[in-house]
């Protein structure tokens, strides 16, 4: 019996994770540090929307303990994130092309929806 | 792959933040508007007040229609804080200057995303907007006929209680509300 799992499609990967689409649900799944969580897509913008406010300069200039720390919590996300910067850094890397993918992706079916009507 | 970007919302995440943005403006006038209103309330400038609850509630609806259409289209409208409202005035006439200044930039603001809205080619947003641009005219129209009264009467004594009597009529008199 199949489950959602083996019905994703790959969105982009990189060395910190992946992001898989799953058709049957519309739902994006980020493969990260281990786990994977679903999020419904206006969520994965939250997140992504999150992680790109978050100040990468001054969390590599804190020499604070627990200064290259971070804990994301987006909405309608079931999981809270305990990142490093490096894997900051690949998770803004990840979040964004995987949103480049799914765009390029609607502009694809635009496109064909175009000449098919 | 299907396209689930499209199938969540015709808005463009740009167009989307845009209209939470205008919300939270349609928000803020809406309480600026009250907190005149209770400015002219403490000033004894009974119809000023009944004019800027009026005006207030109008804003909210404003922003209640934009916040409805995002989640109609598969947006996520999202409630806004308001803060930092003004409660003191200089003067009477300087709560009807900062109305207009208000109104002004409400217009500016909304002509702004439909000028994105164009060329983005996102339609269907511009034509939502277009009964704002419109509704705009009225509301500064309302807005520059309330400066005048203070220009035409003498802002002294009786002056004051005239201008409050006149504002009452403002709106009866407004361009979009004849016939």
């Amino acid at each position: 019996m199949s489950t959602e799992l083996d019905l994703l499609n790959e969105v982009y990967r990189n060395e910190v994770g992946v992001v898989y689409q799953c058709d049957e649900t519309s739902t994006i799944w980020i493969d990260f540090q281990g786990k994977m969580t679903p999020l419904k897509y206006f969520s994965f913008l939250a997140l992504k929307r999150k992680v790109d406010h978050i100040d990468v300069v001054s969390m590599f200039n804190d020499t604070g303990k627990g200064g290259d720390l971070e804990i994301i919590n987006a909405r309608g996300c079931e999981r809270c994130f305990v990142v490093t910067l490096k894997e900051l850094i690949g998770l803004k890397d990840l979040l964004e092309g995987s949103r480049v993918m799914l765009d390029l992706n609607s502009i694809i079916h635009e496109r064909l929806f175009n000449v098919l009507i | 792959m299907k396209d689930i970007v499209r199938m969540r919302t015709s808005l463009s995440e740009e167009i989307e933040a845009l209209l939470n943005e205008q919300v939270k403006k349609e928000a803020k006038s809406s309480f600026n508007y009250l907190a005149m209103a209770a400015w002219c309330e403490r000033k004894g400038f009974a119809n000023s007040a009944k004019f800027f609850e009026i005006q207030s509630d109008e804003e909210r609806q404003h922003m209640k229609k934009i916040f409805n259409y995002i989640s109609s289209v598969g947006g996520v409208a999202i409630t806004p804080d308001v803060v930092d409202i003004q409660q003191e005035y200089d003067s009477f006439r300087s709560v009807f200057d900062l109305a207009l200044e208000q109104e002004v930039a409400i217009t500016h603001s909304i002509s702004n995303i439909v000028d994105k809205c164009t060329a983005t080619k996102d339609y269907t947003t511009a034509n939502f907007l277009n009964w704002f641009l419109t509704e705009q005219v009225e509301e500064e129209a309302i807005a520059r006929r309330c400066l005048e009264i203070f220009d035409i009467v003498d802002q002294q004594g009786l002056g004051f209680l005239m201008i409050d009597r006149e504002i009452a009529l403002v709106r009866e008199q407004a361009p979009g509300d004849e016939g």
